[in-house]
């Protein structure tokens, strides 16, 4: 597993976290805040693939 | 405006013309050609993700389970996160055994086409109330939109006209062919048209309805019940199964897997989608609450949530139609790419099954694949007449999410578990296709099963909620699967598949024809000449190769696209006895070979033999490869990327992750068409090229040399960056062009002076005379006399110009040039006489700046080696194809002990102070970048000839 897989695995792990468990409660506050988590999580995506990308 | 059939149907009819012909243009269109290549319009294609379910649908599922729609969409995005991990390597594989489909991954890991068949059947079955969603969500749309009760005879009409759609696209891209930038383009602009459809719907609504924002907040305020409602569903039972189906479903789903992978066209693609695609889903979804909560409160009662999104712009015709052709767009891609991927499931491994040979179907195959894609396209019309109409859109579509979960157990298998057996699988899948039937499908035609006991025995306690049937299905299915895994042995095939599946960078289970008479032979001898013939005839054709192949990468290219192009009709295994003879898989001698050396790694990891000559030396040559200070790519005999290492992942940028394992042809440009362009070159051979790579430009030196092997033979290319070694070489040769200047100094005032002196004597005489009779004379004497000069200074200009393009050559007349640097160094002569003989004037590749610099040094060298009266021949010749230039002179000649060392950098046999010895150094370098060379021989009668050697121009 290179490093790229090892970043992935790990977003993922706290991503299921996040979304799949009793935290999700954190995120459900507002109409809105959904969205806005989805746009953060997308965010933090991007900003690892650019430096998996830049590395 | 009163809308009616006609009119929805025309431009229903415009759009998918427009598709139609879009897609005609870029396939066709170099420049638009790209488009489809692109990373962006790829993550845009998988957008095909977001159908009628997306449009309609989502607000219908809102007003029912809130924002556990967002489930569908959460369930892709992490998807996307585990694209380095999961999506990676299943397009590793596909594009490394040319896979067509989930069917093919399943049938070649397992060896097995039964199993093939029987993800085609489960696939098929779970995809029909899928494609009927579409069919269903837009009559019913059009109905509304007209003011009708939707019947089955409206949607039949548009039925039809999806169906033709996806016929006459769907035969222009079931071709065999992977990667089809027409396709790909086509699904990106159509995801683009029903974002943009669906965000003016929604900005509209929010507008025109709530008023903007802070009044959509202030509404929200005052009924907290709305958001409520909304957002409480997320904390129930059915999310956590939705994101799971949906995280499934985004790799899985046939056309997903056949636009992620099959048509993915190129390595950097998938990463971009990571982002990309949950980007889109994301913007799309944006509107669907403010829909709902507008469709709530305009709709009349007893109208279905799932066509609030009509309802909520009902005051404008326009919006409403805009609404209705992002639907028919996105049925339409769904239903064209679903019935592709899901008529070469049918026709490689249902129907050869019970119907016509291989043979006949290669002969028959777009008749044959037209009537699948119409068959499953029919099939999917027939499920929406026959589903009872109090099915919502949710239900239709989590049907076929949920049957595709089914295929994770075996993927997986495939992947990563190298004890995975057919048997495991096949059970798998019998096991989880009967519970699905039973919880999940026969619901949805009227037929409900009293299963609230079987899931009280599990703990849930709501019989109504989604997560218990797809639970309990799905974990019936793993446990069998490796319960009979574990129960039972793979067979030798099996076990090299495995391997395959494991290391698809390393391992080769293909045995290529080494000619293209053994290629005819082995296809012949399955298929008969006249089909051989035709079928090669046609690969080459498209591959751009005359038969017979001119050489080995023509030849591989040749076989990779006949091998696509059956893979496409007849199944990648039967495709690829055809094309490489023997059974579909066997055991491999590479297969072996990767084993025991796995073997061998084991026992010396284990301890005593650690550090074995044999374990030391493989250690030593893989650090000697990571750390060499140039860049080394390798391919194997099928022209796909074995090593790229760590200097040319510096050079390129490109993740060895990302090349290694890809046909040689998706490394992106630069390199590509550097590599080819050896590839078609003897061993040995030697390029240099500038590239601009975005950070600057630089300059490769790239060579080649082929590996050969017993039964494979591969290619190795070695790449320096010689950016800084150039920019050094051009300095030296700069500084050795103003050395010669300096040298030329005292002629060059000698040569000015002379018609400077003329000048002012005849300018002073005028001066004196101004209305002198010849005055019209002499003052032509001062023009003449300055043009002199002027003539000087220009050549000594370009003289001293550095030259910052020393790779572009051209063809120059030699003699010209030769007459050109004669003018330059008769500055300085010394009293030696140059006698040019320039009868033979052919065309010679070099670049003038540089052959002149060349012969200005070896002239002055020539002048200051002669005594006075002496003479200096130039001559020009043409020998066994190429350009010579002779310089000789007359003077006493190099000593025979150093004339070996007259080329060497500061070696110089002139007085201290009266030379750099770089003059012959650079010379020759310069020459032998034109691909000439520069030799010094005695002459006979005394004195030094130099010979520069150019390769004659050929036009």
């Amino acid at each position: 597993m290179n490093r790229e897989q090892e970043r992935a695995l790990l977003l993922f792990a706290v991503a299921i976290v996040l979304i799949a468990t009793p935290v999700r409660a954190v995120w459900l506050q507002t109409w809105w805040s959904p969205f806005a988590f989805w746009l953060g999580m997308i965010a933090v995506v991007a900003l690892i693939h650019r430096t998996d990308h830049a590395a | 405006m009163q809308l009616n059939h006609f009119i929805l149907f025309f431009l229903a009819v415009t759009l998918l013309g427009l598709y139609i012909l879009g897609s005609e243009v870029v396939e066709r269109s170099p420049r638009w050609g790209r488009l489809g290549r692109n990373r962006f319009s790829y993550a845009l294609a998988l957008g095909v993700y977001a159908t009628t379910w997306t449009l309609f649908g989502s607000v219908g599922f809102a007003a029912t389970e809130g924002y556990d729609f967002l489930a569908i969409y959460f369930g892709v995005t992490l998807s996307c996160i585990a694209i380095p991990f999961l999506w990676a390597p299943v397009a590793e594989l596909v594009d490394r055994y040319r896979l067509g489909s989930i069917a093919d991954v399943f049938a070649f890991r397992y060896q097995s086409r039964t199993l093939g068949a029987a993800v085609s059947l489960f696939m098929v079955a779970g995809l029909l109330p899928y494609i009927a969603l579409q069919l269903r969500a837009v009559a019913d749309g059009a109905a509304i939109l007209v003011g009708e009760e939707p019947s089955e005879e409206l949607g039949s009409v548009y039925a039809l006209l999806l169906s033709a759609f996806a016929v006459t696209l769907g035969v222009r891209y079931a071709d065999g062919r992977a990667h089809r930038p027409g396709l790909i383009a086509t699904l990106a602009f159509e995801s683009l048209f029903k974002l943009i459809a669906l965000l003016v719907v929604g900005g509209a609504v929010l507008f025109a309805v709530f008023g903007g924002f802070r009044d959509l907040n202030e509404y929200l305020q005052a009924r907290p019940d709305l958001v409520e409602n909304i957002v409480n569903p997320v904390m129930g039972d059915s999310w956590i199964a939705l994101v799971f189906v949906t995280f499934c479903a985004a790799f899985l789903l046939p056309r997903q897997f056949f636009v992620a992978f099959v048509q993915r066209p190129g390595p950097r693609s998938l990463k971009t989608a990571r982002w990309a695609l949950p980007l889109y889903l994301f913007a799309i979804n944006l509107p669907v609450p403010i829909l709902y909560w507008a469709g709530r409160d305009l709709a009349a009662p007893g109208v279905r949530p799932d066509v609030y999104v009509l309802v909520a712009v009902q005051s404008s015709p326009a919006l409403q139609t805009l609404a209705f052709l992002g639907a028919v767009s996105a049925a339409s891609a769904m239903i064209l790419v679903s019935s592709i991927a899901l008529s070469g499931m049918v026709a490689n491994y249902l129907v050869p099954r019970f119907g016509p040979s291989p043979e006949s179907l290669l002969t028959r195959w777009a008749v044959f694949r037209r009537s699948t894609i119409v068959g499953v396209v029919v099939a999917g019309l027939l499920i929406h007449f026959t589903l009872p109409r109090t099915r919502s859109l949710v239900d239709l579509g989590l049907a076929s999410f949920v049957a595709v979960t089914h295929l994770l157990p075996g993927l997986l298998g495939a992947l990563f578990w190298r004890r995975a057996t057919r048997a495991g699988v096949l059970a798998g899948l019998v096991v989880g296709a009967s519970s699905w039937a039973l919880l999940t499908a026969s619901p949805l035609f009227g037929v409900e099963l009293d299963v609230s006991r079987l899931y009280a025995l599990f703990g849930f306690t709501d019989p109504a909620a989604r997560g218990p049937a797809i639970w309990l299905s799905f974990t019936a299915h793993a446990f069998v699967f490796m319960g009979v895994s574990l129960l039972t042995e793979r067979s030798p095939e099996e076990r090299n598949a495995a391997e395959a599946c494991r290391e698809p960078r390393v391992t080769r289970l293909l045995q290529v024809p080494d000619s293209a008479e053994s290629l005819q032979e082995r296809l012949t001898s399955y298929v008969g000449k006249r089909i051989a013939i035709e079928e090669i005839y046609q690969a080459a054709t498209a591959a751009d190769v005359y038969w017979p192949p001119r050489d080995r990468p023509e030849l591989l290219r040749l076989i990779t696209e006949l091998e696509g192009r059956l893979s496409e009709r007849i199944g990648p295994l039967a495709a690829r006895t055809y094309v490489q003879g023997g059974r579909p898989v066997r055991a491999d001698a590479l297969a072996e070979r990767l084993r025991a050396f796995r073997e061998l790694d084991s026992r010396y990891a284990t301890g005593s033999q650690r550090n074995s000559p044999a374990q030391a030396a493989r250690r030593y040559l893989s650090q000697l490869m990571s750390e060499l200070p140039m860049g080394v790519c390798t391919v194997d005999d099928h022209e796909e990327v074995v090593i790229w290492n760590a200097q040319l992942e510096r050079m390129s940028g490109l993740d060895e992750d990302d090349i290694c394992g890809h046909p040689m042809h998706d490394i992106p440009d630069p390199w590509w068409p550097l590599f080819d362009e050896l590839a078609h070159q003897p061993t040995g051979s030697v390029i240099e090229r500038e590239y601009d790579l975005g950070d600057g430009k630089i300059e490769l030196r790239a060579q080649t040399a082929t590996i050969p092997g017993q039964s494979e033979e591969g290619r190795v290319f070695v790449v320096e960056d010689v950016t800084a070694l150039r920019q050094l070489e051009r300095h030296v040769a700069h500084k050795d062009r103003l050395s010669s200047i300096g040298t030329l100094a005292s002629g060059v005032a000698h040569e000015v002076g002379n018609p400077l002196t003329g000048i002012l004597m005849v300018a002073k005489n005028l001066a004196t005379d101004p209305g002198a009779a010849d005055a019209a004379e002499r003052l032509g004497i001062i023009v003449d006399e300055a043009q002199r000069i002027h003539g000087i200074v220009q050549s000594l200009l370009t003289f001293s110009r550095r030259d910052e393009t020393p790779v572009g050559l051209q063809a120059i007349p030699v003699a010209g040039v030769v007459r050109n640097a004669a003018e330059l160094a008769k500055l300085e002569t010394d009293g030696c006489r140059i006698d040019l003989d320039l009868s033979v004037d052919a065309p010679a590749m070099a670049s003038p700046d540089g052959l002149t610099q060349v012969l200005v040094n070896l002239l002055n060298n020539a002048t200051q080696a002669c005594s006075s009266g002496a003479t200096v021949y130039v001559r020009t010749r043409v020998e066994n194809g190429s350009v010579l230039i002779d310089v000789d002179d007359e003077g006493p000649g190099i000593p025979e002990e150093l004339s070996a060392r007259v080329f060497e950098p500061f070696f110089t046999t002139k007085a201290h102070g009266q030379g750099t010895g770089l003059g012959l150094s650079v010379s020759r370098q310069i020459v032998e970048r034109f691909g000439g060379s520069l030799r010094y021989e005695p002459r006979q009668s005394g004195g030094s000839r130099f010979t520069i050697t150019l390769q004659a121009y050929e036009n």
